[in-house]
């Protein structure tokens, strides 16, 4: 069973925990979890590959190389100037084009990341594939070459279900940390990271980047001054705060 | 001549979303004013008279309805409001925030080449784009305004309390419901199901729902949480928290309040221990009053309160247990 990992590298500043030594981007904890749990199915002994892509810059190779330290089997890095900018539907299509091109079973990836944190790209994959796509998964299992057991939430119930492959799964949950040996990340840095362009996946300008996209950020402004409101500082001793608080309580209940 | 519209999906769990659909009509009506259009609510669910009744008291002008039972497969719905928005090519489409409809806007938009704007806190008129949606990223540090380009349709969705204030009644259009008939090709394929259990601590509708909501941060004492759960359920509050008080498994995910969490609209929000950071201040905006206890003065959180308590949660938190046992 062949398995396509979606990687997104996000700055660094927004993780710690997932981001290698000396790189300036951190693997995206919802995809993290979503990795190592089809690696816990290949610990498992059944017979799958695990390839994990990511569209980045060419610095974004060094998440992927944590991918690699981490168990996967292959790594793609998706580069090419002409890919930047591009918004979650740009993101989309370069990414389920390479994944069409290189055949996949399962495409499993975070529901969302932890600087957009969207979620649209997993069903951007899922339409173009005219694929279902299972969305918060909590683990899953596979079952044999063709079906796998998916666990997940939907609104207030825990479901299980069997799917059949070719199908996508997006995972709603996140590690908080996640350690790679020391020895892991030495053998990680000999393996080879295949590296696709916008030719290799046939992929025209206008399809990508800004160009292909449908939205553009016109500004970004730090944290609004709009939820700010006219403090007042309420100073006494433990006791009359309480009473303070109770009146409040007893006001709007 | 054919008016232009604003389409605003209905989601079909009315039991749960039911006000939530209202919000957004109701922010849709606001906005269709400026510019003269009509609403047009799209709903796909069970055939519920009063509800539907209820919509056209709400905002929408229109209402399409299909009658799809019980079924909630994110792309038989997406057929057939993709249907619905090719047909009457709106100048913007509002999802509800919700898993299933955020699964059919992303999947609508990917098919029609839309502008797709994810968890709107504000979408304003503008001459030059037609529309600039704003949201919050980066774990809330920034506000990013957005707009559409290289398409003619706009989407976006919007959770649940961002526009509380906008729900209203409006006279009721007289309108007739347009019946959308499902094409007999359409299927619903779903994963083949085994088993599905309710589990109570998944739910996050009370949290949403809340009038008063306590709030735990790194600052309470873990005994202390039970302490105030017991005290703000008798007022029939609830006790919600911080991203770190999760990430800890001191409280479960569905407690979590902010912007990967619940954004909540209380009458009252007491927050204990919290400092303030913008992801989880995004969360609590639209609440009426906050009142806010921290050890420290320089807390962010007191520049979002309207009251503010340099104290520690604990010396506090002793007298509602007093007033408990008492």
């Amino acid at each position: 069973m062949k398995i396509a990992v979606c990687i997104k590298a996000v700055s660094k500043t927004l993780d710690e925990r997932n981001t290698s030594e000396g790189s300036m981007y951190a693997l995206n904890a919802y995809d993290s979890f979503s990795l190592l749990n089809i690696l816990q199915s290949k610990a498992d002994a059944v017979d799958i590959s695990v390839t994990c892509i990511c569209m980045g810059p060419p610095s974004a190779e060094s998440v992927l190389r944590r991918c690699l330290a981490m168990g996967a089997d292959d790594a793609v890095l998706l580069s090419d100037s002409r890919f930047s900018g591009a918004d979650t539907f740009a993101t989309s299509h370069v990414l389920a084009q390479a994944i069409r091109k290189m055949k996949f079973d399962v495409v499993i990836g975070g529901q969302k990341s932890v600087d957009g944190e969207t979620g649209h790209v997993v069903y951007g994959i899922a339409s173009r594939l005219e694929l279902l796509c299972v969305s918060n998964v909590t683990s899953t299992k596979i079952l044999d070459g063709r079906h796998l057991l998916v666990r997940y939430i939907d609104e207030d119930s825990i479901k299980s279900a069997r799917v059949q492959v070719p199908v996508v799964l997006a995972f709603n949950d996140y590690n908080v940390s996640n350690t790679v040996s020391l020895l892991q990340l030495k053998q990680a840095r000999g393996r080879r990271i295949g590296v696709l362009n916008a030719d290799d996946l046939q992929i025209a300008e206008n399809e990508c980047g800004q160009a292909g996209s449908k939205t553009l950020v016109l500004r970004s402004t730090a944290q609004n001054m709009n939820s700010k409101r006219e403090t007042e500082f309420i100073d006494s001793n433990a006791r009359n705060h309480f009473i303070f608080l109770r009146e409040k309580l007893k006001e709007i209940c | 001549m054919h008016k232009s519209n604003i389409i605003v999906v209905m989601d079909p769990d009315i039991k749960r979303n039911g006000l939530l659909n209202f919000e957004l009509l109701g922010k849709a009506r606001a906005l269709a004013a400026e510019d003269n259009l009509l609403v047009q609510a799209i709903y796909a669910g069970e055939d519920d008279e009063n509800y539907m009744q209820e919509i056209l008291c709400h905002g929408a002008h229109k209402l399409s309805f299909c009658n799809t039972g019980p079924a909630r497969g994110y792309r038989l719905i997406s057929r057939i409001v993709k249907e619905a928005v090719v047909l009457n090519r709106p100048e913007l489409v509002i999802f509800p925030g919700t898993v299933l409809c955020k699964a059919i806007a992303s999947t609508l938009a990917t098919e029609l080449g839309a502008g797709l704007t994810a968890d709107c806190i504000d979408i304003r008129t503008d001459a030059k784009w037609k529309y600039v949606f704003s949201r919050a990223a980066m774990s809330s540090s920034v506000i990013a305004d957005i707009v559409c380009i290289n398409t003619d349709y706009r989407i976006s969705t919007i959770k649940q309390n961002v526009f509380s204030n906008n729900v209203r009644k409006y006279p009721k259009s007289n309108i007739a419901i347009e019946i959308i008939k499902m094409s007999s090709g359409m299927k619903n394929p779903e994963p083949d199901l085994l088993y599905s259990e309710p589990c109570q601590e998944i739910s996050n509708t009370d949290l949403k729902r809340a009038k008063l909501i306590f709030a735990v941060g790194r600052g309470v004492l873990h005994e202390d949480i039970d302490i105030l759960t017991e005290y703000t359920n008798r007022f029939g509050g609830v006790v919600g928290g911080t991203r770190v008080l999760v990430e800890q498994g001191i409280l479960p995910k569905n407690r979590q309040i902010g912007q990967s969490g619940v954004t909540v609209a209380p009458d009252l929000y007491v927050a204990f221990g919290i400092s303030g950071a913008s992801q989880h201040v995004a969360g609590i905006v639209n609440a009426k009053k906050v009142i806010a206890i921290n050890r420290d003065e320089n807390a962010p959180i007191f520049r979002y309160s309207d009251y503010a308590i340099v104290a520690d949660t604990h010396d506090i938190i002793r007298y509602f247990k007093k007033e408990s046992e008492g």
